[in-house]
């Protein structure tokens, strides 16, 4: 019932009473006027029941309506089509961008999106209220507290109440920061494929110079003008592979010996050496927190990332400044202030941290800062790989390296190692792997009589190593790869002392050939020549107690230590 | 032309003259139920074509809201009514059909039945 029914039915009922209306020329008496009345107020309390009943359902309606567009995940508004402000938002909208809903409605539609969007977005928004496009390109809201939600936009044009865009808003902030950081792991493990290969195969070539000056060093006689060159040609092969272990740390192909490690007190250990580091000018804290912060690391990397974070903290302070060194235990999944990362599974860890108050990088810098190479640095002032270690040595080790900085404020490491459940050890425990290589004194006896069999593919480097062996008195068969090993040990008969044998080859690689010929009874003793080396090999993971490896590029004195010492292994 | 009769509702008649009558029987209460039978027969009745009708409710009790919802509604077989009433009851509540509930379709109030036929017929304004 209208208002108008209403005052019609009212006023019937008042004419009724005056004796006016319908009745002309009828004497109005007391009863059945009383009747009219009676049947006036049930026909109009009928009528006003109905509609209070249809009002009812219409206001529930409404209502949940209204529930349903606040309580929607999506970030709901009505935008009037002619100013391009809003009229209307759902409260999920408000709180995504901290902005109490009153003071959003009639703001201008592109005043809330962050300043270097607000231009596309306000030609996108106004050729969708022209009806010229639907399609509105990735922008970013602007939040109340910083930062910014970057949103994919649906739009739609209602003609009613009065011309309008329905704009509904998905959040895919959280998804474009996974997609980032998958490519990035992605762009990581294809750069660490590529480096690793390179090192790998530099080695060898580094192996033959470095063991070819060498014994060219030795046959001339002493004082001969080439010796200085020739120990040049050493010394900067030595480099060379140095810089090759670093590629090989980074691509997490670097031999490692983990063990338990209590970090905070590693990190108390290294204190004095990390502040001999830094000028006095830059103020250093190390902040331990109390609890159990064991982890799984080679000891000597976990050093080289402290050294090499401090470093860099220390470069970016340049003068005066606080550098901080914390350690904690942590646990993810759930935590509010850890960022979630596509790697960094649920669980306890230890978290070292390094901050400075340098200054900082940019977002377009911190995208980059593992690469291999990668330096904001003058020519010459370093490498490029000191953060790529870091990052190849904690992936090593299972764990999450992440970078938080901005400009001119200082920035932070966040390095997380899984933390072990095991007793933590204050020294390497006696291990089923020997690693050798440069400045390791060990066996002194540098010649030998036993038949050993050098499996290489790499043919230069083949030549050399039995070269070296022939020299030094041992009997020395050869073979390209695995298959060809096995084919020749079985055609002559008989056993070796000695398989000296790269890891990866074609056709069959040295691990499955040194448990045919153990199986076989052909191989008394095992070196491995470890430039291109899985982790689960380094560890001795499957292959027996006695195995040692020989870090290439090597010298030939180191070869024949080598040698010496995995024969005695054997017997 | 054409005569039906719904006991204790109301008779409905056809005349010669081309109006569609509906007499109520006196005493009655007309609810939804009532109303749909009068309208189903009259249009049976109407054929089809809109007729001048006239409806004597001198004698009803009292009309729900439902009757007057569906007779308001018979806009495909009335051209125009002309309501008869009689007396206090029924003058409110043919008021209360004609200015609350609203047909789309022309109505007056009369008091008597010549009244209406000639109003009907002639078509005076």
């Amino acid at each position: 019932m209208t208002a108008l029914g209403l005052d019609a039915a009212l006023d019937l009922l008042m004419r009724i009473a005056a004796g006016e209306a319908g009745a002309r020329g009828e004497p109005a008496g007391a009863e059945p006027m009383i009747d009219a009345i009676v049947v006036g107020l049930n026909m109009l309390a009928e009528d006003l029941e109905h509609e209070r009943a249809r009002r009812a359902v219409a206001e529930a309606l409404l209502q949940d309506e209204h529930d349903a567009y606040d309580a929607s995940p999506a970030l709901l508004c009505s935008v009037d089509a002619t100013t391009l402000r809003l009229v209307k938002c759902n409260a999920t909208l408000a709180a995504a961008l901290g902005v109490p809903r009153e003071q959003l409605v009639g703001r201008v539609l592109a005043e809330l999106f962050v300043e270097a969007d607000r231009l596309a977005a306000a030609r996108a928004f106004a050729a969708a209220a022209r009806g010229e496009t639907a399609a509105i390109p990735e922008l970013g809201l602007a939040r109340a507290g910083g930062g910014d939600l970057r949103v994919s936009t649906s739009v739609s044009w209602s003609p009613s109440p009065t011309p309008r865009l329905r704009v509904v808003w998905r959040d895919v902030t959280h998804e474009r920061r996974l997609e980032a950081q998958l490519l990035h792991a992605q762009k990581m493990q294809a750069v660490g494929r590529l480096s690793g290969g390179v090192a790998h195969d530099f080695n060898n070539i580094l192996a033959v110079i470095l063991a070819s000056a060498t014994l060219a060093r030795r046959r001339l006689a002493p004082g001969h003008a080439l010796i200085p060159d020739l120990a040049i040609v050493e010394e900067a092969a030595r480099r060379g592979a140095a810089l090759t272990g670093q590629l090989l740390a980074f691509s997490r192909q670097q031999v490692v010996s983990p063990v338990a490690v209590e970090v905070g007190a590693h990190v108390r250990d290294v204190d004095r050496m990390l502040r001999r580091l830094i000028p006095e000018s830059i103020e250093f804290a190390l902040e331990v927190a109390a609890g159990e912060q064991v982890a799984f690391i080679d000891p000597s990397q976990l050093t080289q990332v402290l050294i090499n974070l401090v470093v860099n903290a220390r470069d970016a302070v340049a003068g005066e400044g606080r550098i901080t060194v914390e350690v904690a235990s942590v646990d993810v999944g759930g935590a509010a202030d850890v960022v979630p990362a596509l790697d960094l599974a649920p669980g306890g860890y230890v978290l070292c941290t390094v901050s400075d108050t340098g200054h900082g990088m940019s977002k377009e810098v911190q995208a980059q800062v593992f690469e291999p190479f990668f330096t904001t640095k003058p020519v010459g002032e370093g490498t490029g790989l000191g953060l790529s270690v870091c990052y190849g040595i904690v992936r090593q080790a299972g764990g999450h390296i992440h970078v938080y900085s901005a400009v001119g404020v200082g920035t932070t490491v966040k390095v997380y190692l899984p933390r072990h459940g095991g007793a933590s050890v204050a020294a390497p425990a006696a291990e089923a792997v020997t690693v050798a290589g440069a400045g390791t004194a060990r066996a002194t006896a540098s010649h030998g009589t036993e038949t050993v069999l050098c499996v290489e593919d790499d043919d230069t480097l083949r030549r050399l190593t039995a070269s070296v062996l022939e020299h030094a008195g041992y009997r020395v068969l050869v073979a390209g790869d695995g298959a060809e090993a096995l084919a020749s040990l079985r055609a002559r008969g008989g056993s070796v002392d000695l398989v000296i044998t790269d890891v990866v080859m074609p056709r069959m690689s040295g691990r499955e050939l040194v448990e045919v010929l153990r199986a076989e009874g052909r191989a008394r003793a095992v070196l491995f020549l470890s430039g291109y080396t899985a982790s689960a090999v380094a560890h001795g993971g499957g292959l027996g107690d006695e195995v040692e490896f020989l870090s290439k590029p090597f010298t030939p004195d180191e070869l024949l230590r080598a040698v010496r010492d995995a024969i005695a292994r054997g017997r | 032309m054409g005569t039906r009769v719904l006991p204790g509702v109301a008779d409905v008649v056809l005349g010669e003259d081309g109006i569609l009558r509906i007499l109520h029987h006196v005493g009655t209460s007309v609810d939804g139920e009532r109303a749909r039978q009068i309208s189903a027969v009259h249009a049976e009745l109407a054929a089809g074509r809109r007729l001048p009708t006239l409806i004597d409710i001198s004698g009803i009790r009292s009309a729900d809201r439902a009757s007057r919802e569906i007779a308001a509604g018979m806009e495909d077989s009335i051209e125009r009514l002309a309501v008869v009433v009689s007396g206090p009851v029924s003058a409110v509540i043919g008021n209360f059909f004609l200015r609350v509930t609203r047909p789309r379709y022309e109505t007056r109030i009369f008091a008597s039945i010549g009244a209406a036929e000639r109003w009907l017929l002639r078509g005076e304004p």
